[in-house]
């Protein structure tokens, strides 16, 4: 059962709905690693996540995780995996203390020792109730949970969005640190891209259903660049070799996917690198070819 | 593993829909005080001085507040738990529940224990209520009021199978919302036909010239003459005889026969809400896509 090379493998998954279909997308998150889910809203991130925990019946397609088929053996998969959601799903009356004693009760591998640490480390009190808590806390509580029942695969469904940076930054070191352990995997799904940028190893981008991206962060970051030049210079380039282009009053800012090949075919221009939030927006408005 | 996961269910059910239940016996048991306190002031208090018409109705007016609490017994679990699920869907838990290693049957399983202990606990005081009740108006307890408690039951798990069929069904508050309007509407237009049908009965005491039947003249009649020479002797019989019009002894003979069915009655329902339950919990977000 542990002999599995990606923790998550997905193949063909379709999921319609009216006005939406989460259309044949198939990726890969590699044993190990942690993985960027990005997409702007409504793009079909939690879609895909509920899909891959059978929380939704999907169309068409499978979804294998930690080795295993995500709905044959959904039981034992689901005592190996930790999901945090982006709203809090713990009722206000209940405690921290509370919430150890159910999940004690649901996990096997439930470690109450590890959990007192999780809330030690946060500084989040056993015995207030929930309702008190301020947002960044209960996501703490949330991903505390998460990380006290030797999870071997964490699915974060914009587990960062809404919390202030210092708390953000905070939460990513404990996944750093869940992942020294190279049996544990993430699959960490966000628009918040700059997170993604720090810790994840690869990328998936997701827009309107489809997958345009997938693989390491550092090869897509290579790959891609902004050609910016003049609007006449624009006028020379070649449309194939463009993702889209903004265009400012001063000029001309062009997505190129192939940096190196934009850089031998357009020697005098100057390719500049292009970050993640940058490259999703211009993957968005791809369609469009031109926008500002 | 199991019986820890069914006891961390049931623990989480029990503390979420305790304070509903414990608060409505706590007025039973604040109503059984009242009793003890009468009780007492009549022996040693003020109430010595009462003469046997006063106490009469001093102790009529408190049974029939005991027999409310008995008949409430039987119904007093029916709102705690689609208040409970409607909890689960604002706390989110309901969705995240499905990220969880519990089984669809487990989740219903948990929630049924629940329900038929809570049930059992509030038939055993409604017996004892309508003991209570029954002594104050020196009445004989008999096994038929237990089996009229049951009635009251299965009218009450009616109810339950009609609401958990429409609102458990429920993943988001738009639902929920809809399905909640479609079993209230249902019960009381259920309540309207039963009215309806009673004023059509009713409509036989009188004569067709508009004058009171000759029939309930006589019931009244013989009701009143016991009442004014031996209240203390008015028995169930009595009052039957008054609300049938003289054919109490005929109708307690058909509810005698009846009755008994009212056990085998019970357990088909609760099979039944033990599958309705469990079909609701099991099915997955098959709505559309703005309820995740």
């Amino acid at each position: 059962m542990s002999d599995y090379t990606n923790a998550i493998e997905i193949k063909g998954v379709t999921k319609k709905y009216d006005g939406f279909t989460l259309d044949n997308i198939s990726f890969d998150v590699p044993k190990g690693s942690i993985m960027g889910f990005i997409g702007q809203n409504g793009a079909g991130k939690t879609t895909t996540i509920h899909g891959i925990l059978n929380i939704i019946p999907l169309n068409a397609g499978t979804v294998s995780i930690l080795g295993m088929d995500h709905i044959k053996d959904e039981q034992a998969i689901k005592e190996r995996i930790a999901v945090v959601f982006d709203e809090m799903p713990f009722h206000d009356l209940f405690t921290a203390a509370d919430m150890g004693r159910i999940f004690k009760g649901l996990y096997p591998r439930w470690d109450d020792a590890a959990y007192q640490q999780n809330l030690d480390r946060f500084q989040l009190p056993q015995k207030k109730k929930i309702g008190q808590f301020s947002k960044g806390m209960k996501m703490k509580l949330q991903i505390a949970c998460a990380l006290s029942h030797g999870a071997d695969l964490l699915i974060m469904d914009e587990a960062t969005t809404g919390l202030d940076p210092v708390i953000r930054n905070e939460i990513l070191d404990m996944f750093l640190e869940y992942l020294q352990d190279e049996g544990h995997s993430i699959l960490m799904s966000s628009h918040i891209t700059s997170d993604l940028e720090k810790i994840a190893d690869s990328v998936t981008f997701i827009d309107r259903g489809k997958i345009l991206l997938s693989g390491y962060k550092d090869d897509v970051l290579a790959s891609h660049g902004i050609i910016k030049c003049t609007k006449s210079d624009y006028k020379d380039l070649d449309p194939a070799d463009l993702v889209s282009t903004r265009l400012t009053d001063f000029g001309a800012e062009a997505m190129v996917s192939d940096r190196a090949a934009a850089a031998r075919k357009y020697s005098g221009l100057v390719i500049d690198p292009a970050a993640l939030d940058e490259i999703m927006v211009y993957y968005v408005n791809r369609k469009k070819k031109e926008w500002s | 593993m199991r019986t820890e996961r069914m006891k961390a269910l049931l623990w989480r059910e029990w503390k979420l829909s305790r304070k509903f239940y414990l608060s409505s016996w706590a007025a039973l048991l604040g109503m059984m005080l009242v009793y003890v306190l009468f009780e007492m002031s009549m022996r040693f208090g003020n109430l010595k001085s009462l003469d046997t018409d006063e106490l009469t109705a001093v102790r009529t007016t408190i049974s029939i507040l005991a027999i409310s609490f008995a008949a409430y017994g039987p119904i007093a679990a029916a709102g705690s738990d689609n208040g409970m699920h409607k909890k689960d869907i604002q706390a989110n838990w309901l969705r995240y529940s499905y990220a969880l290693p519990v089984t669809p049957n487990e989740r219903a399983a948990a929630r049924m224990i629940l329900l038929v202990m809570m049930q059992a606990v509030g038939f055993l005081l409604s017996v004892f209520g309508l003991a209570f009740a029954l002594r104050m108006v020196n009445w004989q307890f008999s096994l038929y009021a237990v089996l009229i408690l049951l009635v009251i039951l299965d009218i009450s798990l009616l109810v339950i199978l009609v609401q958990y069929a429409l609102v458990l069904r429920a993943r988001d508050m738009k639902t929920y919302a809809l399905q909640n309007t479609k079993y209230v509407s249902g019960i009381i237009g259920a309540g309207v036909v039963v009215g309806l049908l009673a004023a059509r009965k009713m409509s036989h005491f009188a004569s067709p010239d508009g004058t009171v039947s000759p029939a309930l003249q006589e019931a009244v009649s013989q009701f009143e003459k016991k009442l004014g020479t031996s209240p203390d002797s008015i028995k169930l019989i009595d009052l039957v005889n008054l609300m049938t019009m003289g054919h109490g002894a005929q109708f307690i003979e058909t509810a005698k026969h009846l009755l008994p069915l009212t056990i085998p009655l019970t357990v088909v329902l609760y099979v039944l809400l033990y599958l309705v339950i469990r079909s609701n919990l099991k099915g997955a977000w098959k709505h559309d896509r703005s309820a995740l």
